[in-house]
């Protein structure tokens, strides 16, 4: 019974310790080492920017040139399978004449 | 809470509004961050990142509660973020095999150097009183500490909870009844 009473003196004296917080203050120049260290942050970020796109311009410069190029290989394609579409016509009518092979069964 | 803070400038990016703001807040925020983290080094370290959140995201504060609500807010998040993240880091040190798990006379031995708790004449009761409000659960604890540590009324609390001020009443005395059932059976052991 002694021992439980001295418990829950213990218990209430270590309960009252919150009532005596004293409030702590910020060590002086808080506001310069804050800002030093958003500055910090803001280079590390403009560095990834940087590594990542070392030179924006020339970037964008390089993807002009390769749609350029895209586009002329791609005409030059479609002009060349015109062509050779239109001699393959050719040679076919060259080689009927060529071997009398006009007959009414190959005419309209 | 009285607060005289230029918000149109600080989200208009403009220095003076920022460094007011943070002289109006720095001693609350870093008191706060003191009630959930071990020591000053680390309290001023996540009090930094409150301001730095703080400096990044004020334009989407919406001007619903007051800006110290919103402020605090930050606080608590960042507060027990770092714990969290500590807690991760902690559970795969080899140290914490040995650690006493959820008894509280295992930590004692490590002192909390520079906590406005252990600042107090009765060091080794402020370490207990601490550790013990370290095993309450999360509502519990940022509730008693904002009332005790930050010295916030309850509806200052209920506010920054998001919460009615009879769940703060509540929380609060659930959390003084399992401090009490904590230092009781702590006492019962070591006495």
């Amino acid at each position: 019974m002694k021992t439980k009473d001295k418990i829950e003196k213990e218990v209430e004296l270590t309960l009252s310790v919150l009532d005596k917080v004293k409030k702590a203050k910020v060590k002086p120049f808080f506001y310069e080492r804050l800002k030093a260290r958003i500055e910090t942050r803001q280079t590390e970020q403009i560095h990834f920017f940087q590594k990542l796109f070392p030179n924006l311009s020339l970037g964008i410069l390089g993807l002009v040139i390769l749609i350029a190029l895209n586009v002329l290989v791609f005409v030059h394609v479609s002009k060349r399978a015109t062509d050779v579409e239109y001699s393959r016509e050719q040679c076919l009518e060259t080689f009927v004449s060529e071997y009398g092979l006009e007959s009414e069964y190959y005419s309209d | 809470m009285v607060e005289s803070i230029d918000i149109t400038a600080l989200k208009r990016g403009e220095e003076k509004a920022f460094k007011e703001m943070v002289d109006y807040f720095q001693d609350r925020v870093f008191n706060t961050c003191l009630g959930f983290v071990k020591n000053r080094m680390e309290a001023e370290d996540v009090a930094q990142e409150v301001f730095m959140e703080a400096y990044s995201s004020v334009n989407h504060f919406r001007e619903e509660a007051s800006f110290s609500t919103w402020i605090y807010r930050i606080a608590i998040t960042k507060s027990l973020d770092y714990i969290r993240r500590k807690h991760r880091k902690k559970r795969f040190a080899f140290f914490q095999q040995n650690d006493g798990g959820n008894d509280i006379r295992y930590s004692i031995s490590h002192t909390e150097t520079n906590h406005p708790l252990s600042q107090l004449e009765d060091k080794e009761r402020a370490e207990v009183i601490y550790r013990a409000m370290k095993k309450l659960p999360q509502s519990q604890r940022v509730a008693i500490t904002l009332h005790k540590i930050e010295g916030l009324s309850y509806k200052e609390i209920s506010k920054i909870m998001d919460t009615s001020i009879s769940s703060v009443e509540s929380l609060i005395h659930r959390a003084k009844m399992k401090l009490k059932k904590l230092l009781y059976d702590y006492y019962k052991r070591t006495l």
